[in-house]
């Protein structure tokens, strides 16, 4: 909201340094948005709009914030108590059934001398920003910025019959001011005489009925809409006008006879209008808005001792008007301007802003630690991505929207995306690192290790899945299958627990590319059937170990790990089985596989006939079980 | 005499040392060696005509001789080591040269987002709150419902929702959701943080990505005021930022809550003075926060007569933009971020 300080000091008395203004506005809820900047003669100050504040986007708005914030007088333009807006009728508008149109205010003037507006009109309207047009529409554009509710004007010589507000038909355009054209939408509200749309209510004006040189007679209007379907309408046509912008808040029905009372005002002393008629279509009232503060939840709330009669300065100064009173509550009657003023903690808030929320003391509280939610999740993918960045890996995240050309789940897919390349959810962690990798490869590295800790999405029997994944990606000139589960072994004994078959697929996604994906849920799951250190890797003596060398011959078909495991599941002699070299083929049929035997006595040193009974059932066992033989 | 020659060792050995010093080969420091040691040396002399001095005499110069062989010895000895040699010396290039590398272990990194997750994380672990998850494919009732943002909210056109089913299933738009979900689902009191992915229907650029990263907290537990939020996010920022950092706290409207407001901090880069990154407003929005609503309460499930809370919420991205001097929100989460050590 742009608010010229020349305009503003109208209402209220300013601080000397602007910068003390911004300051305290900033502080009470409007936020400068840029520096001030200097336009027609004054400094104009930018501030945030506030989307529940519709009357900050008025003069007078925020000239009683002003007001009540440095304890000032707010000093209101004056209207006179005689002045008419004429005759009532109902000939000149009615709004239709079923219309998102609460209000319509219309007043008739005949006799209008159509000029150019005095110099302190033009400079207000250009110091805020809108172009000065003639002495009528500047009036409008004015009482709207000065009481933020939007005026029209039209030229009545060049409407039909009455007008009508209702909701527009299917195939209606309209040629709004400007002489842009835009095919309509039954959501949108239009103002019409018999010939069709002179008005997008709540938006923008038409051309044929606008306000010109040889205008003598006009209708002014003043209106609420259900600000929802304002909104709506201005998203659909990309259309956003001063008028919108204010209609799209919440507007209080009381607001039209403010500003319409005010225009009279201005219309008969520059523009010599006569007031003729009124017809007021007043459909949906406002009630009047009336609350409970208590004392004590306005104290318990801010965390600063109020009194009463701080309270009731501070509400005065806002215009709240204050009725039965105990000593522990006040009844406050909420004025018309303050829509978003609904219920005690709105009022609270209105006390401890303009007390200052500086003025809140700092503490923390005292209250027992409630129970530790914290997910096992959490704790789980710190240690992971530890444990990989100690391996040398380097983390990325990767956005879950994407395009995948393959899903191996059934994707989550997103109804709305504007954007062509993200229009699903990932199901897999791999495409993400594989773009990584592409990238990682412009910098020469010899050897790319990347990794994500990240959630796949996926739909299944109709609910919407999201699993915790980490995606793991190894690319270098060494780098083999074997290394990549080396990998992924490293990480599971990190972690606590002993590698197991199939826990993730080890893919190579091309000779020198290794990626594997890990479920959370299962790590987890395994981690908590053991301690945190893996039970293997804690020694406390030394043992007394014996060596032996087992050189076999294998079926090709023999799995040389579950060779290992059954071998030290074996007995309790066996301390430690190693694979001495990978195997190599022998024949058509056969392969090599060279073992490394320690053994231990459990208690003592081992002795040679022990030895010999572990090394005899070995290789009775491999016999039989895996048809390998000594060589 | 004894006086003349211990003052003519002294001076021989002063200069024996500079020599020594500033020989560069073996072969020079073997001929330092036989000039001031060797047998023709003034050192052997001395010792020969020992014998023949008078006792007196004899015990003050032993002395000096003693004293003289010990230090050139010594510094001979330990300047051999240092120098490159001559053809009867291997050259070791890696003992020679103390400004080699060493062989570096590889190494990892975290993303820098994890790194600012986890730094704010130990704080709020530290005061006592739980690191709280939810899903991202989430309801309207928890995104947008029960945060007192119904369909016709001006905020729910603001946040561009990107849908999976409009409007009951969306991805969430902010990490609120998870707020709603725990107090919804958890017994009170609850103090929780909330570190999180969060999804907008934009189109990418420098600032803004469809995908981000939000860091939110909730207390609810009896008697909570503004006074305890203010001292929680004045003590957190001081911990962010340094102790030095000056804040300010202002009125702000955020749906959710009421009273609600907003902590600045003083531009930590103008120190107030106004420049691009704070806009030329001197202080920079870090925080939006406010007593929880108390129509989020009671759609929780909460009576508000009992409990009241205090929400928090950041967004994470710029934060470790800043941080980490990066100037493009997209290169944090297109795989374009590459660590390389170049010291």
């Amino acid at each position: 909201m742009k608010v010229p300080l020349t305009w503003l000091q109208e209402y209220v008395s300013l601080p000397t340094s602007t910068l003390d203004l911004t300051d305290r506005l900033t502080a009470i809820g409007h936020m400068q948005d840029h520096l001030p900047v200097e336009v027609a003669g004054t400094s104009v100050l930018d501030l945030e709009v506030r989307q529940n504040r519709a009357d900050c986007l008025s003069i007078i708005g925020l000239a009683r914030e002003v007001a009540a914030a440095t304890i000032q007088e707010l000093r209101l333009p004056v209207v006179s108590e005689t002045l008419s807006l004429g005759q009532a009728s109902d000939s000149l508008v009615t709004i239709a059934p079923q219309t998102e149109c609460y209000r319509f205010h219309a007043v008739r003037f005949d006799n209008v001398q159509i000029a150019p507006s005095p110099d302190w009109l033009v400079q207000r309207l250009q110091a805020y920003g809108i172009k000065t047009i003639n002495n009528i529409v500047d009036i409008t554009n004015f009482v709207m910025v000065e009481v933020g509710e939007p005026l029209h004007a039209f030229d009545r010589a060049q409407l039909q019959g009455s007008l009508v507000v209702r909701q527009a038909k299917v195939g209606e355009s309209f040629t709004m001011l400007g002489d842009k054209t835009i095919q309509l939408d039954p959501a949108d509200i239009v103002v019409a005489d018999d010939r069709g749309p002179v008005a997008m209510g709540g938006m923008i004006g038409g051309l044929s009925s606008g306000v010109s040189d040889q205008t003598t007679s006009i209708i002014l209007e003043a209106a609420t809409y259900n600000q929802a379907s304002i909104r709506r309408s201005s998203l659909r046509h990309s259309l956003r006008t001063e008028a919108s912008l204010r209609h799209e808040k919440f507007l209080h029905t009381e607001l039209t006879e403010v500003a319409l009372r005010r225009a009279v005002g201005l219309l008969q002393e520059l523009a010599g209008a006569e007031v003729v008629e009124q017809t007021d279509c007043l459909i949906q009232p406002e009630p009047k808005t009336v609350l409970s503060m208590r004392l004590a939840r306005l104290q318990s709330l801010s965390g600063i001792h109020f009194s009463l009669d701080q309270a009731t300065a501070i509400l005065n100064r806002l215009g709240f008007e204050l009725g039965a009173q105990s000593a522990t509550e006040l009844e406050v009657t909420v004025p018309y301007f303050r829509t978003d003023v609904v219920q005690e903690e709105d009022i609270i808030e209105e006390v401890l802003r303009i007390h200052g929320y500086d003025q809140i003391p700092d503490r923390l509280p005292t209250t027992a630690v409630p129970a530790d939610l914290t997910s096992p999740n959490y704790a789980l993918e710190e240690e992971i991505s530890d444990v990989l960045v100690g391996f040398g890996f380097d983390e990325q995240i990767t956005e879950p929207l994407t395009k995948e050309e393959f899903s191996v789940l059934e994707p989550v897919k997103l109804q709305n995306s504007l954007n062509s390349e993200k229009t699903m959810l990932r199901t897999s962690l791999k495409p993400g690192l594989v773009a990584a990798l592409e990238y990682q490869k412009k910098f020469r590295k010899t050897e790319v290790l990347l990794f994500e800790v990240g959630r796949i999405y996926y739909r299944e029997n109709d609910t919407f899945q999201e699993k915790n994944k980490v995606g793991v990606l190894v690319s270098g000139p060494i780098i083999s299958i074997l290394k990549v589960k080396g990998y992924l072994e490293g990480l599971c004994l990190r972690l606590g627990f002993s590698p197991l078959t199939g826990i993730a697929k080890l893919e190579m996604l091309d000779s020198v590319t290794g990626f594997f994906e890990l479920d959370l849920a299962t790590l987890l799951d395994q981690k908590n059937k053991t301690f945190q250190l893996h039970q293997n890797a804690l020694r406390t003596s030394v043992p007394q170990v014996v060596f032996e060398d087992f050189s076999l011959k294998a079926p090709h078909e023999v799995k040389v790990g579950e060779v290992m495991a059954a071998v030290t599941a074996l007995s309790p002699l066996i301390y430690r089985v190693e694979l001495g070299e990978y195997p190599r083929e022998l024949s058509a049929t056969e392969k090599s596989i060279f073992l490394k035997v320690q053994y231990h006595a459990t208690e003592g040193q081992i002795t040679t006939n022990q030895v010999q009974t572990a090394r005899q059932s070995i290789l009775e066992m491999v016999a039989e079980k895996y048809k390998t033989f000594l060589r | 005499m004894s006086g003349d020659v211990t003052q003519e060792l002294l001076a021989l050995q002063v200069q024996a040392s500079t020599e020594i010093e500033a020989v560069f080969t073996v072969d020079d420091l073997e001929k330092l060696s036989q000039q001031y040691l060797g047998k023709k040396s003034r050192y052997t002399e001395v010792s020969a005509e020992l014998r023949n001095l008078p006792p007196e005499t004899k015990k003050t110069v032993g002395q000096a001789l003693n004293h003289y062989k010990q230090t050139l010895t010594q510094a001979i000895e330990s300047k051999k080591p240092t120098l490159s040699s001559s053809a009867s010396q291997k050259f070791d290039p890696i003992t020679q040269d103390d400004s080699l590398p060493g062989i570096k272990p590889a190494l990892g990194h975290l993303h820098p987002t994890t790194v600012v997750i986890r730094k704010i994380n130990s704080f709020f672990r530290y005061l006592g709150y739980s690191v709280y998850e939810g899903p991202e494919i989430e309801s309207n009732e928890f995104n947008f419902e029960k945060l007192n943002l119904p369909a016709d909210h001006p905020a729910r056109e603001l946040a561009d929702t990107l849908y999976i089913f409009e409007p009951e299933v969306l991805l969430r738009t902010h990490t609120s959701s998870v707020e709603t979900r725990a107090m919804t689902n958890e017994e009170l009191p609850l103090r929780i943080v909330v570190p999180g992915k969060v999804y907008r229907n934009e189109n990418a650029n420098m600032t803004n990505n469809a995908m981000f990263y939000q860091y939110e907290g909730l207390v609810v537990d009896k008697n909570m005021s503004m006074a305890d939020l203010k001292g929680t996010l004045n003590r957190f920022v001081q911990f962010l930022y340094g102790p030095e950092v000056k804040t300010r706290f202002r009125c702000k409207y955020y749906p959710q809550v009421e009273p609600g407001g907003g902590l600045d901090i003083q531009c930590t880069f103008c120190h107030g003075d106004g420049c691009n990154v704070c806009k030329y407003r001197g202080w920079i929005e870090v925080l939006g926060c406010g007593m929880v609503h108390p129509t989020v309460l009671k759609k929780c499930g909460i009576d508000p007569e009992v409990w009241s809370g205090f929400a928090f919420g950041m967004g994470l991205d710029r934060l470790v933009m800043l941080t980490y001097g990066i100037n493009d929100i997209r290169k944090l989460y297109n795989g374009e971020l590459v660590f390389e050590e170049l010291a």
